[in-house]
């Protein structure tokens, strides 16, 4: 069962992404080609053209992700999800799984249109660009290695919070003014956990600047978000087993 | 005779109103059963309690003698009282949908059922009429061969041409070994298809019986016992 609500998790939204993804590329590809015109402010123009393209790409992803477990889950299309013959463990590793590819999926394609544009307007061999990021990424594996585990907690957090922001709205609130209460638990949400992570922090020695800049400061970060991120999805597991109220 | 569902002190409430007030139930196996009860009486919390929509309530729910659980929703088609279509899906779709998670749905019975409604295969969903959505919604529960089907309102707010339809579809149509619970408060025209009635007012299970014993005992219409019960002006 968990597979074939994965499989139609990836159904309900890949008519979204994929058009978004192949139009940021073809978005690079345009504005790359513009720049070849030897003009300063077309340049600039095209830059920021090319870096808004992944705004949009990162608030359509947000969105279309907060709508897969808000409105998909808690919203009417839940009479069919939960009239399936799936358990609450079922449903929320494949909203939880497909989601967080998406978000990967999103930031992958972004790179690949900075990459994209950069090929094009800058005019580099392809060759010198892979031997030049293989070179690098030998010379720091630790790094890349940090960095990608990190990338992936950072997902694996967000989407379990956004899972228990829905979760408890539904438990808590029943009303109309979905959007304006969500709102507000969202921003009180991550001030309680902000200051959860700011008292933690002080217990430490570390100095944390943007979640942590030294390696051990990195991995008490990440520890901390995936700690955050098992309180998210074990609570909004009990929730919905124990007090789920479909509208 | 055997029991599908069994209800044990089944208690609901929301704040401080008592959606359902200590329900006792047991419904037999293959009737049609009728839940009749003004708006507010608590059809709806109960249809969502058995279906497991609402699992915060106090009391046990049997469905099959299991526990409400995934188990027991691959037992019940459930129609709910709204449209629970997603904006992204085609009917194919919906299709694909229901045979990968229903194993007794049968493709089939839905393309026949498809053309008798005139439902075309291509078209988003949302862009078909309400009343078309009502129908494929109710063609897509009806071609499950499921032991328990659960109609909650299914007649509300549609024209009487299309009531009609509704009614004689569920009749030819569902699973006849299965048992049928249909939820109403329009008594009229429905009263000739139901085995079993139960009254619900307040959120009690006020009365549970044979239609027709019920109504050879009180020599009146369900509709004038209705609106007995309820104290409404026959």
């Amino acid at each position: 069962m968990l597979f074939k609500l994965m499989k139609h998790e990836i159904l309900a939204s890949y008519r979204k992404f994929l058009p978004l993804y192949l139009a940021s590329i073809g978005i690079s590809v345009l504005m790359a080609l513009s720049v070849e015109i030897d003009n300063v402010l077309l340049m600039s123009t095209s830059m920021l053209f090319t870096i808004g393209t992944m705004m949009m790409m990162v608030i359509f992803t947000l969105y279309t992700i907060m709508m897969n477990l808000g409105h998909r889950v808690f919203g009417k299309p839940g009479y069919l999800l939960f009239s399936t013959p799936s358990s609450t463990l079922d449903i929320l590793v494949s909203k939880s799984v497909v989601n967080l590819m998406w978000l990967g999926l999103s930031g992958v394609f972004s790179v690949i249109s900075v990459i994209v544009f950069y090929l094009i307007a800058v005019g580099k061999d392809i060759q010198l660009i892979v031997d030049n990021l293989i070179a690098e990424l030998s010379l720091n594996p630790e790094i890349i290695f940090t960095s990608s585990v990190s990338l992936l907690i950072n997902g694996i957090y967000t989407i379990g919070f956004l899972i228990f922001l829905f979760t408890l709205l539904n438990m808590i609130y029943k009303g109309e003014k979905k959007i304006v209460i969500g709102i507000l638990l969202y921003f009180v949400l991550s001030q309680v956990i902000s200051l959860i992570r700011t008292s933690l922090y002080r217990g430490t020695q570390f100095i944390p600047i943007l979640g942590g800049t030294t390696g051990s400061a990195v991995w008490f970060n990440n520890g901390l978000l995936l700690l955050f991120a098992a309180i998210f999805y074990v609570s909004s597991y009990f929730i919905i087993e124990k007090r789920l109220e479909l509208q | 005779m055997d029991q599908i569902i069994e209800i044990n002190q089944l208690t609901k409430t929301y704040g401080n109103l008592k959606a359902l007030d200590g329900v006792n139930l047991s419904l037999p196996k293959g009737k049609i059963i009728g839940i009749l009860g003004p708006n507010g009486s608590g059809k709806t919390t109960l249809i969502k309690i058995i279906t497991g929509m609402i699992k915060n309530h106090e009391g046990s729910v049997l469905l099959d003698n299991k526990p409400v659980s995934k188990e027991t929703k691959a037992l019940v088609a459930y129609l709910p009282d709204q449209l629970y279509f997603d904006g992204w899906m085609r009917i194919k779709d919906l299709k694909v949908y229901f045979k990968d998670m229903f194993s007794d749905f049968d493709v089939n019975k839905f393309e026949t059922l498809q053309k008798r409604f005139k439902i075309e295969d291509r078209v988003l969903i949302k862009r078909l009429s309400k009343g078309n959505q009502e129908k494929l919604q109710l063609a897509m529960v009806l071609s499950r061969n499921a032991k328990i089907y659960i109609f909650d309102e299914p007649i509300g707010g549609v024209d009487p041409a299309l009531r009609e339809i509704i009614l004689e579809t569920i009749m030819s149509y569902r699973n006849m070994d299965a048992t049928v619970l249909l939820s109403t408060h329009q008594i009229y025209d429905v009263e000739r298809l139901f085995d079993e009635v139960v009254f619900l007012k307040e959120g009690k299970a006020i009365l549970h019986r044979n239609t027709k014993e019920l109504v050879d005992e009180r020599g009146k219409s369900l509709l004038e016992i209705f609106k007995e019960e309820f104290k409404y002006v026959v």
